[in-house]
């Protein structure tokens, strides 16, 4: 696998008798930034979904390097907060559930949401946040783990200039710690400004 | 194990709102309601008031004016109004009652009879159709109609068991007496002999079955009714806490599914299972604290039996609200739909309104719902057979539509993604 922190080979996904992704192959090294592009339809979401583990793929192989809990933070393209609690209700839910226990979660939680700017709203509830807020908290959410892998998929819709100045810096931060990422969107000038290098998903077949 | 722990936490966070605390207290304050209106008709008087019934006599023989003349002497029925055939048609033509002698001999019920001239304030309309005492004789014996006033439910209860009662001494009396005559006969049956043995026998027969003062006990039928009456008030409350914190806990499923939550847990190594497990589990511990005041408001007559029985009705109530959220979208549809289940099981599982008033299409209904059965734990003899297996059916129903309609729901999706050539949500 060489310097690769996950490989898709000659992946396949095909729902009732129509292919909509692959055959496919792709890697991403630790540190990297890939954007992900392509038309409503391509399978961006498929290819993420994938790499997650949340769906297994019909053919091929997806090769992770041992990832724990945690360490692949994903960020679907739904706002996936619980409105109900506060931001750092929703923190402490995802903490605990990759391990983090006592002070460091508490402190954990603590970083995450000062580095996204919600330390202030963190104890109002998230039916209380703009959408750019919500949007940070989303990310912050999938950082809570030891994260090595972070997929998002259209992570700045309806975030303010604001917000996604802050999501982009946050991408960029995280290339330093030698985090992979890998960005699904349609604004090209975010692709521009952070990615190293991209890939069109059309019509489920890979173009870089 | 810390991915449940973690959705654990989330569930009882989520459910201690505003909304979560109110399913807990109402249930409680409508024990508490009950509780108030029991007392009040207990302080006020131990028995029931006398009350009127009506009686439309279509044998006019001498052995139904027996058994008129030995029900005015009840001292439970205020009033005894008798009707014979000709007064009946008589006043149906004089518009002082819709109700109409069906070809059937039985009287056919209208809207608002209980408030029309003939048949005012009265708890029942009992019917002694023709040839009743003869045919019970031979063999033939059709049975005594009686219309219950659904606004004096538990007058009409009364009549009804009381009424139940005298008929099923009177069978037993007459299978007696009819044997006594058959060995007396010895195989040679002459009509006019057993004319004579029927108004006879029967004088004897219905002065015994009336004269049980066990049947007419009104203090002690009362004290029945009343413990019947709370025990009632308790599956309504009890059903109403675990349907509703049931819901509460399981509103955010469908939400959790669209708007990628599930997802996330899962691609942290979390499993689907446990999301679900986790919510059964705040949910009991819920149940289990609300229950509590409940119990002791109302103090039911619970055997260990019953006790089981409730538990096995907080499943088959988990499993209904469960199966409510692959079926519904977003959290507001489940919340709607939610509220309408609740209340329909409440009503047609007779927990509200007593199940022999209703309709036959509302009784068949709650005989889907699960208040019914656990009533059923107080009121039927055999529990394990009439109660606690229902629920346990009914839950596995509940859980067997929630994988079912999630399979039907994935086969859908990847149809409808393989039509749009499309992501894979």
């Amino acid at each position: 696998m060489g310097a690769s922190l996950i490989e898709l080979k000659n992946i396949e996904k095909s729902y009732a008798s129509s292919r909509v992704l692959g055959p496919l192959s792709f890697a991403v090294a630790p540190g990297e930034i890939v954007g992900v592009v392509g038309e409503n339809g391509a399978g961006k979401s498929t290819l993420l979904r994938i790499i997650a583990g949340v769906e297994a793929p019909d053919a091929g192989e997806r090769i992770a390097e041992g990832f724990k809990p945690g360490e692949i933070g994903y960020v679907p393209q739904e706002l996936a907060l619980y409105t109900g609690l506060t931001g750092k209700q929703n923190m402490y839910y995802w903490a605990t559930a990759v391990g983090l226990r006592g002070r460091a979660k508490k402190e954990r939680c603590r970083e995450l949401l000062a580095g996204v700017n919600l330390t202030e709203k963190a104890d109002k509830s998230v039916s209380s946040y703009s959408g750019g807020m919500k949007r940070r908290l989303n990310l912050a959410c999938a950082l809570v783990g030891n994260v090595r892998l972070l997929l998002l998929d259209e992570p700045t819709v309806g975030a303010d200039a604001h917000s996604t100045d802050l999501i982009l810096e946050t991408l960029k931060a995280l290339k330093k710690k030698n985090c992979a990422v890998i960005l699904v969107s349609h604004h090209m000038d975010e692709i521009a400004a952070v990615c190293d290098r991209k890939i069109r998903i059309e019509s489920g077949k890979m173009i870089e | 194990m810390k991915s449940f722990f973690a959705s654990l936490y989330k569930d009882i966070c989520l459910f201690l709102s505003v909304s979560g605390l109110l399913s807990l207290l109402l249930p409680a304050l409508a024990a508490g309601a009950f509780f108030f209106g029991l007392s009040d008709s207990s302080k006020a008087d131990m028995t029931v008031k006398p009350f009127a019934v009506a009686l439309a006599d279509l044998d006019e023989t001498e052995m139904s004016e027996t058994l008129i003349s030995q029900f005015r002497e009840v001292e439970l029925l205020s009033e005894v109004r008798v009707y014979n055939r000709a007064e009946l048609a008589e006043a149906n033509a004089g518009g002082k009652t819709k109700v109409l002698l069906g070809a059937d001999d039985k009287l056919v019920p209208s809207d608002g009879m209980f408030s029309d001239e003939l048949f005012a304030d009265c708890a029942a309309v009992i019917t002694v159709p023709r040839d009743f005492f003869y045919d019970a004789y031979t063999g033939d014996e059709g049975p005594v109609h009686i219309i219950l006033n659904g606004k004096m439910p538990l007058e009409s209860a009364l009549t009804e068991n009381i009424v139940g009662s005298v008929m099923g001494i009177l069978k037993s009396e007459r299978a007696a007496w009819y044997a006594a005559y058959s060995l007396k006969a010895g195989g040679e049956f002459d009509p006019a002999d057993f004319d004579a043995f029927c108004a006879d026998s029967s004088v004897s027969i219905i002065a015994s079955a009336l004269g049980r003062k066990s049947v007419l006990d009104d203090r002690g039928t009362a004290e029945q009714m009343k413990s019947n009456t709370k025990n009632t008030f308790f599956t309504c409350a009890c059903s109403m806490l675990m349907l509703f914190v049931s819901a509460g806990v399981l509103k955010t499923l469908p939400d959790e599914r669209r708007l990628g939550l599930v997802d996330r847990f899962v691609s942290i190594g979390g499993r689907p299972f446990s999301l679900i497990l986790s919510k059964l589990l705040a949910a009991a511990v819920f149940c289990a604290v609300g229950v509590v005041p409940v119990m002791l408001i109302l103090r039911p007559d619970a055997s260990p039996l019953v006790y089981a029985a409730i538990v096995c009705c907080f499943f088959a109530s988990f499993a209904v609200m469960l199966a409510l959220t692959r079926l519904t979208r977003s959290t507001e549809q489940y919340m709607l739909f939610g509220g309408l289940i609740t209340v329909a099981s409440l009503l047609f599982g007779g927990t509200i309104y007593p199940s022999p008033l209703l309709p036959k299409f509302a009784r068949a209904i709650g005989g889907l719902t699960a208040p019914r059965y656990l009533l059923n734990s107080f009121t039927e003899s055999s529990v394990l057979k009439k109660s606690i297996l229902p629920l346990i059916i009914i839950a596995l129903i509940g859980f067997i539509v929630y994988i079912g309609a999630q399979l039907v729901e994935a086969a859908w999706s990847r149809r409808m993604n393989a039509l749009k050539g499309g992501e894979g949500k």
